[in-house]
């Protein structure tokens, strides 16, 4: 996990700073923001590889912030994180581009496991 | 919000808190996973109170995935009044029912288990009216069983444009057919009434299958 790059997005800022720690943990590079406009600006300084974005934030939401990410910048991968009887709005994240989306709470090896695989997939499957 | 009638009103604000709910439990999640993780880097000997400590961060992950459950089922039924009318398997929607009315028979000492089809169940209704028939008929039994019954729902497929839903009950209690006048202006009538609304016809029989439920479907399946 040495060298992943990863980039925290939601409004809950405890949840993300505490998980944004245990990625660190187990040597992530792990930022975390709890705005979609912070988060595009983040972007734009730190080139991660791969964005986890909650899809319910109060000002830019996240399908927007998903939108504006893949617009921009195609090669990184985005994982949504949805709430309760949202999969409708992972769907549509997929449709826009997302690489797939996990349901609050989520479980972190299988966090872990998505980021593996959008990496894979952002370095042609060479990561 | 315009035009919200009442049982949207309720359903909305209730989704609404589920969310939150959620966010609250991934954030207890997170920090106990967070101490996990603190305690394995930890020697062994450093920290006397290490598997203690393990033991209790695994019961908080217990009671997490507990409050995910009824945080799920209480969603999904809260978005019950979005479609008055929808298609939905009756087998998800019993079960839901009876993963929420599992207070109601604890606090009376009984045991409610819902035994699905053995295959999907479609079924285009008026989720919420079925939703309140079948609580009535759960509501109903849990009054006239003894402590210590068990009690099961089962839906079956009728085989026509029909599907009914059986109650049984194992343990002493009263038969429905010899229910006291009290139990029947209060619970008895009000599901008949419950059920006439939705053309749907309620039978009382002989143990162990005491109440039978028989829905028609609507069309559009």
């Amino acid at each position: 996990m040495e060298g992943w790059k990863v980039l925290l997005v939601d409004d809950e800022k405890e949840f993300v700073s505490t998980l944004a720690e245990r990625l660190r943990l187990r040597g992530i590079q792990a930022d975390e923001t709890g705005s979609g406009e912070e988060a595009l600006r983040l972007i734009a300084l730190t080139a991660p590889q791969v964005v986890v974005l909650d899809v319910m934030m109060p000002g830019m939401g996240g399908l927007e912030v998903l939108q504006r990410v893949k617009s921009t910048y195609p090669n990184i991968e985005v994982i949504l994180l949805t709430g309760i009887g949202s999969t409708k709005d992972g769907m549509e994240g997929m449709r826009l581009g997302a690489f797939d989306f996990l349901m609050k709470p989520l479980q972190i090896e299988e966090l872990i496991e998505k980021i593996k695989a959008a990496i894979e997939k952002a370095a042609g499957g060479n990561a | 919000m315009n035009n919200l009638s009442e049982t949207s009103f309720m359903g909305k604000i209730t989704a609404s808190v589920t969310h939150e709910m959620k966010n609250v439990l991934a954030i207890i999640r997170e920090s106990a996973g967070l101490m996990e993780d603190l305690l394995s880097l930890a020697k062994d000997d450093s920290f006397p109170a290490r598997e203690k400590f393990l033991k209790i961060i695994s019961r908080i992950g217990d009671q997490v995935t507990r409050g995910v459950d009824l945080a799920n089922a209480l969603n999904q039924f809260a978005h019950g009044p979005d479609q008055p009318f929808a298609t939905v398997d009756m087998n998800r929607l019993i079960d839901q029912l009876v993963f929420l009315c599992q207070r109601f028979a604890l606090s009376k000492r009984l045991t409610l288990k819902h035994v699905a089809h053995d295959r999907p169940l479609l079924f285009r209704c008026e989720v919420l009216k079925v939703q309140m028939t079948i609580f009535r008929g759960i509501d109903l039994l849990l009054n006239v069983a003894d402590p210590g019954a068990i009690l099961t729902i089962r839906p079956t497929d009728r085989g026509d444009d029909k599907v009914s839903v059986e109650f049984s009950y194992e343990g002493n209690g009263i038969e429905l057919r010899n229910i006291p006048e009290t139990v029947k202006e209060s619970l008895w009538d009000p599901l008949v009434a419950c059920a006439e609304s939705l053309n749907a016809k309620v039978e009382a029989g002989s143990r162990p299958i005491c109440l039978r439920i028989v829905f028609t479907r609507h069309g559009d399946q």
